[in-house]
């Protein structure tokens, strides 16, 4: 099967942007972000996922020699995978750390509520009248 | 010192040291530099760990943004305009390394040069750090495509005014924004998404 080179350019860029999101996320301690428990796993992951893809970026014309993505192209795809990336850390972190944050309070405003709790959590807690 | 006899000059240097040229091929090419600017602005948005400075960071985010959508038009009204041939177009073929795919658009102003700089200005002017980052990235992936052939350096010169226009641009849309912008961070914070 030939994969189109957009979708290639797609699927790096989902990949590099999980774990930026990864790397981040253990950076500021936003634990309801993480995959991993393990702190140090969990930064293996990101420099994996987020150095490989830039690695093939690097290397991109000695991977893909034929086919050239034009700049508007490249920004369309560039944001739907960015944000592809973005829910789907989200849907996996809420998934893995569905039992996890058993005690939790209020959550405060912002990206600071994710360090106790998963965004699945936040929300149903506002559902419920938690906060 | 004319525009072709710097690029002859920095162009010479290719084909020496493979390991330079290999260097300057990936760092330059269309996707490399332009990816790893997005992906620091990503970390930007989310990495810093009390409120106040995670504003600041997501501020330049936003006129970094803001700035690229500013250059695109920039660049978009020069091509309609004004028509360089490449270097490889116009010179001798031997007297040109040419390390690259060669391009068939307007060798002015070069589109990466104003891309990366577009990103890069209003992001130092606001966050020194990874500005500086950014800045290097654009320093370097700009000056490798006088190297690898495709741009003559006053095409890159443009395209890195061009950019840092636009990022003061933007910095003044996303201030006179401000109201609009704050709205969007409160939204945002209710979503714990900022």
């Amino acid at each position: 099967m030939i994969i189109p080179i957009s979708l290639k350019y797609g699927l790096l860029v989902f990949v590099g942007v999980t774990g930026v999101l990864q790397a981040a996320a253990c950076h500021n301690n936003l634990r309801g972000l993480v995959f991993f428990k393990n702190r140090y796993i969990a930064y293996i992951f990101a420099i994996l996922a987020a150095g490989g893809s830039l690695a093939s970026f690097f290397a991109w014309n000695y991977l893909f020699e034929t086919g050239v993505i034009a700049g508007s192209e490249q920004a369309g795809i560039f944001v739907l995978s960015a944000f592809i990336a973005v829910v789907c850390t989200i849907l996996v972190s809420s998934a893995i750390k569905s039992v996890s944050f058993k005690n939790r309070g209020a959550p405060p405003d912002g990206l600071e509520a994710l360090r106790g709790a998963t965004i699945f959590h936040v929300f149903w807690d506002r559902v419920n009248g938690k906060n | 010192m004319t525009d072709t006899s710097v690029f002859l000059w920095i162009n010479g240097l290719a084909g020496k040291v493979s390991i330079i040229d290999e260097f300057f091929k990936g760092i330059s090419n269309d996707y490399f530099s332009l990816i790893g600017a997005c992906l620091v602005l990503i970390w930007l948005w989310f990495a810093a760990r009390d409120v106040q400075n995670r504003e600041i960071d997501q501020r330049a985010v936003m006129a970094a943004i803001i700035s690229i959508g500013v250059v695109s038009g920039f660049v978009a009204l020069c091509n309609e305009h004004y028509f360089r041939p490449r270097p490889f177009n116009v010179l001798p073929a031997d007297s040109i390394n040419l390390l690259f795919y060669q391009p068939t658009d307007s060798s002015f102003p070069s589109n990466l040069a104003s891309v990366v700089f577009a990103i890069a200005v209003p992001v130092f002017i606001k966050s020194r750090k990874a500005g500086a980052v950014l800045l290097g990235l654009a320093v370097l992936s700009s000056f490798g495509r006088i190297y690898i052939g495709i741009h003559y350096p006053l095409d890159v010169l443009g395209g890195a005014a061009l950019g840092a226009l636009a990022g003061f641009i933007a910095l003044g849309i996303s201030w006179a924004l401000g109201p609009i912008i704050k709205i969007l961070f409160k939204v945002l914070r209710m979503g714990h998404l900022a």
